[in-house]
């Protein structure tokens, strides 16, 4: 039996134009999100994480593929349709500040997404505001303070509460946690656990922090140049990741385990900045074979497909899961299609 | 900082108590208001009539008759300073309004809109604004006539680019921001995008713009009337008041005295006065 | 060996719009030649302050109500603006967190390179243009003849910062200043400036300082860390201890709250309460005192100041020294 996601996206791509020409921010990228699971986003900056986040708002018009919001096709619906749609989805950007509205209190800023939907009466927009103050942990007498009157922590907590107010489903949380100090951090994290127990919340978080997704999120999405190059679930990917992007991704990450002993080593050599492609002139086949170590003549004639590698684990790569493994024969068969 | 126990705070009672602690900025602002108040009752409050001369009392040093004194057709120079005043305020309020409303819609509309019509909006703006303001001024002048219509277009010919570009830059900031972004997110519509958030939001520098403008219209209006291309006498005008008084600067200085005086303590007004305002916009986004 | 830089009480105020910012409040450090030091500590604990102090880069309104910096005994603090531009590339040199405000958009990075050398009568002409490429190569940016003649646009964030670092090595200085250098790069890119910082460091028998508030970061690049809180150094560590043998319990909280890649089931313990408030009086005792979990009687009434736990690690804490020495006579 198969339940209906409560986000889907299909072969999803967003090209840009600019004076460089043409480039694919995001690129044929599909996934599937179940309602109470949450898909965590992580990738190099520019892979494509946070137009992915806006495709799915529909805050940005997708160039080509569907998205699908508990089974309804909703990629071409219009402005005034999409209105009670966007009650059940919401969000929290990078920069709590920039996307409080500067010119209303803390307190208005949660009343105001109720006022546009003309939610209760003016009494209980404010009640509602309030307690929703005390539930993210910032005073209610503070109803009256402005954004830039108050710390770094707390605007992100009145952000999270502003998205909150029209009760939504699903909430897209885009770098929502890494401008703040990692004290901070760890007071919103443990704000975003207990809230989504309480509201049965779908995250879907956009972070390049691979140490926080892997503690908030149940799937998780690698991206590289506006593709995904593997999916699956976090249990999976984190203790055994399958693509070589994933490898050399979770290997740089500073970490306690590879912190230095006394008198450590010292690079031998100096290694030169290793380029990544250009999204505007991407390398035949696999668009991570000029950076992939384990590369050969296949990766440069024949661009590799998401498929399954392990218990529910998809990679993009010919060699993830074993030489031999064939693509997954219902995909190449849409390629080609298309 | 101290929260006040939800007690109804607006940004506009923010922004006044932050402007309030601006001692020069409130004194700026009430002399601009007192200016402003001159002007208009100028011909209620004036004691003697601008243009009467009176060949019995030229050259009056300061008196309690004649408070400033009077030149040498025996004119009140008070009262040619409240009329020269009320010249300069229309000039300088009225050709503000001019290149506001022309500023706002050409830079609405290229930021707004972006693309082919910003591009072409902006490379007329671009070419305006590297006339040289007073030549371009006197030229049109010229071609005018002295009429105050004249002067007043004149005078915002050129200057409106200035408030074209902030206005654009403005909107594009607003536009770009995350809180419009998030509002969109939230299902506002375009109406209420620009109603609720861009509006209030690109006040700041435009109301910045808007005091910086009026006095700057206000000296090229002077210095049009300095070269004898303002409005005609007996119309009395800072310029020529200022012309007039220099001539006779030694044996008389009161005639420059009055006239200069006042005209640098109304541009430091508006400066003081502009300043404040400035502060009181960048606050918001101080931390 | 005597410390080629050593911060002695450092404190420094900002006065402005009738406000006092208390930014830092009796810093005291060193690093040696051949060294690296990283400084630690949450957004606003004054690491940024305190390198822009030691490179006098620090704005018109801020004022010094004590300490020293001394280079090789010389007390910068001291010198005049025309001996500290002398000494600004040859002496010590700084690299930013964000490049792109600190390149000029419209010239090529060549030129920019060449510029300093010129100007510091280093080398001119051909040569000039040699030793600019020369040090392109040296930081490890491919085709360095071709890079040279390409605007800032044209790099990446990661090889921008090694231009950024290219640049601070041109007058050879003896001390390199990093702040928050790899903050905004992904972490591939992070660890490979990193390794290039270090190997330079090594090479060239440099210091280093290098501030981030990434604990793992400075334990994994540097020698020996301080960590900063409140405009304070709380503790003075070496780096292989930094992680597993801090003493301060604002440095055990920080590590226990930095989220780690190999332990994220559980979700790590916030440190309680609020950061410090430096437009405000400080309180009169320890900075931490009203968030920490040891606190005893004392704590609110002096100051501790840095003391001896080991022979190479230091704590401002009275619990924590207390502690050591107690665990010293237990032995
Ligand atoms: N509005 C836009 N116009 C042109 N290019 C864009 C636009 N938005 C994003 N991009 C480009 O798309 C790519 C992906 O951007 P983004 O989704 O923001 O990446 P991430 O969030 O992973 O850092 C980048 O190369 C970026 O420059
Ligand atoms: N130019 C400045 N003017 C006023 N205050 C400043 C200035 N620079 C820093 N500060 C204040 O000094 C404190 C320490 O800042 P900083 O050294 O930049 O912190 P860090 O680098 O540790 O994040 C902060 O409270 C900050 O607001
Ligand atoms: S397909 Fe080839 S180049 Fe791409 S990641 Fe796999 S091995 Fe590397
Ligand atoms: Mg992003
Ligand atoms: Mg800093």
């Amino acid at each position: 039996m198969s339940e209906t996601p409560l986000l889907e996206a299909s072969e999803l791509t967003r090209r840009f134009r600019s004076r460089q020409g043409v480039m694919s921010a995001v690129d044929r990228v599909s996934f599937r999100l179940m309602r109470g699971e949450h898909l965590g986003i992580v990738g190099a900056s520019g892979s494509g994480k946070s137009t992915v986040a806006k495709l799915v708002q529909r805050l940005l018009p997708a160039t080509e593929g569907h998205i699908y919001y508990s089974g309804r096709d909703v990629t071409n619906l219009g402005e005034r349709a999409l209105r009670p749609l966007r009650r059940r989805i919401q969000s929290v950007s990078q920069n709590p500040y920039a996307s409080l509205f500067p010119n209303k209190s803390i307190g208005q800023n949660i009343v105001e997404p109720m006022l546009l939907h003309r939610m209760g009466s003016p009494k209980e927009r404010m009640d509602s505001a309030m307690r929703l103050m005390r539930q993210v942990g910032v005073p209610s007498e503070q109803f009256y303070a402005f954004p830039h009157e108050i710390s770094g922590g707390q605007q992100q907590r009145i952000a999270i509460a502003r998205a909150l107010a029209l009760h939504p489903e699903l909430l897209i949380l885009d770098e929502a946690v890494s401008s703040l100090d990692v004290s901070i951090q760890a007071q919103i994290l443990h704000l975003l656990v207990e809230l989504q127990g309480q509201y049965s919340l779908t995250y879907l978080f956009v972070s390049h922090n691979l140490a926080v997704v892997r503690m908030i999120c149940t799937q998780v999405a690698v991206m590289f140049l506006g593709r995904i190059v593997e999916l699956g679930p976090v249990s999976e990917i984190f203790s055994h990741p399958a693509h070589p992007y994933t490898q050399a991704l979770l290997a740089a990450v500073p970490d306690f385990s590879s912190a230095r002993p006394a008198g450590a080593d010292v690079p031998q050599e100096v290694d030169s900045e290793p380029e990544p492609p250009s999204p505007y002139r991407l390398p035949s086949g696999c668009r991570y074979r000029t950076l992939c170590p384990i590369a050969t003549q296949r990766c440069e004639s024949e661009e590799p497909q998401l498929r399954t590698v392990g218990a529910g684990q998809h990679a993009a790569c010919h060699y993830s899961g074993g030489a031999e493994a064939e693509p997954d024969p219902a995909r190449t068969e849409r390629e080609g299609v298309r | 900082m101290s929260m006040p126990t939800l007690k109804k705070r607006t940004m506009a009672t923010l922004m006044w108590g932050r402007f309030r602690r601006n001692r020069a900025a409130v004194l700026g602002g009430a002399f601009v208001l007192f200016l402003i108040l001159c002007a208009i009752l100028a011909p209620v409050i004036a004691p003697y009539s601008y243009m009467q001369s009176n060949f019995l009392a030229t050259y009056q040093s300061p008196s309690w008759q004649h408070w400033f004194g009077t030149d040498e057709l025996g004119r009140d120079m008070l009262s040619r300073l409240l009329f020269s005043l009320r010249t300069a305020s229309l000039i300088g309020f009225g050709a503000e309004a001019v290149e506001l409303t022309l500023g706002l819609l050409v830079g609405a509309i290229a930021g707004y809109l972006g693309g082919a019509a910003d591009t072409i909006l902006m490379r007329v703006v671009d070419v305006v604004y590297g006339f040289p303001s007073l030549l371009f001024a006197i030229i049109l002048v010229v071609m005018l006539g002295h009429s105050l219509f004249a002067i007043l277009i004149a005078v915002a010919a050129t200057s409106w680019v200035t408030m074209a570009r902030i206005v654009r830059s403005q909107v594009i900031v607003v536009k770009q921001s995350d809180y419009i972004a998030a509002a969109r997110g939230m299902g506002a519509n375009w109406w209420q995008i620009l109603r609720r958030y861009v509006l209030p939001n690109s006040l700041g520098p435009i109301a910045v713009t808007v005091t910086f403008g009026i006095p700057a219209n206000m000296m090229v209006e002077s210095a049009l009337s300095l070269l004898g291309l303002g409005v005609q006498p007996p119309t009395p005008s800072w310029g020529a008041l200022i012309a007039n008084g220099e001539q006779a600067m030694f044996s008389f200085p009161y005639l420059l005295a009055f006239p200069a005086v006042t005209f640098a303590m109304t541009l430091l007004a508006f400066t003081f006065f502009g300043d404040g305002l400035r502060n009181v916009f960048d606050s918001k986004s101080m931390h | 060996m005597a410390a080629l830089l050593e911060v002695r009480n450092l404190a420094v105020e900002f006065h402005r719009d009738r406000a006092v910012s208390r930014a830092v409040n009796g810093v005291t450090l060193s690093v040696e030649r051949g060294k690296s030091l990283g400084i630690v500590g949450e957004s606003g604990s004054g690491k940024s302050v305190t390198v822009k102090a030691i490179m006098r880069l620090l704005p018109r309104y801020a004022r010094s109500a004590s300490g020293a910096v001394l280079l090789e005994g010389q007390d910068v603090m001291r010198l005049s603006e025309g001996r500290m531009r002398h000494l600004r590339g040859r002496r010590m040199a700084m690299v930013f967190q964000d490049p792109h405000a600190y390149l000029n958009p419209t010239k090529t990075v060549g030129s920019q390179l060449v510029e300093p050398l010129i100007l510091h009568r280093l080398a001119a002409g051909a040569e000039a243009k040699r030793r600019a490429v020369d040090l392109l190569r040296l930081v490890g940016i491919p085709s360095p003849e071709v890079r040279f003649t390409q605007y800032p646009f044209e790099f990446s964030g990661g090889m921008l910062q090694r231009v950024m670092i290219a640049m601070a090595l041109i007058a050879d200085p003896d001390l390199l200043i990093a702040d928050e250098p790899t903050t905004a790069l992904d972490v591939t890119v992070q660890a490979q400036i990193l390794r290039l910082l270090r190997k330079l460091k090594e090479d060239r028998g440099m210091a280093m300082i290098l501030v981030t508030h990434d604990l793992v970061v400075a334990a994994q690049t540097c020698d020996e860390v301080v960590v900063m809180y409140g405009g304070t150094v709380v503790e003075r560590v070496p780096s292989h201890k930094l992680l597993t043998a801090s003493a301060h319990p604002y440095a055990r909280g920080l590590i226990a709250c930095t989220p780690r890649i190999s332990n994220a089931d559980t979700i790590p313990t916030p440190i309680a309460g609020q950061p410090l408030n430096l437009r405000e009086p400080l309180p009169g005792g320890c900075l931490f005192a009203a968030r920490c979990p040891d606190r005893v009687a004392q704590c609110t009434e002096v100051r501790p100041q840095l003391e001896d736990v080991a022979p190479d690690h230091q704590v401002a804490c009275f619990v924590a020294a207390g502690a050591a020495k107690e665990g010293a006579v237990h032995e």
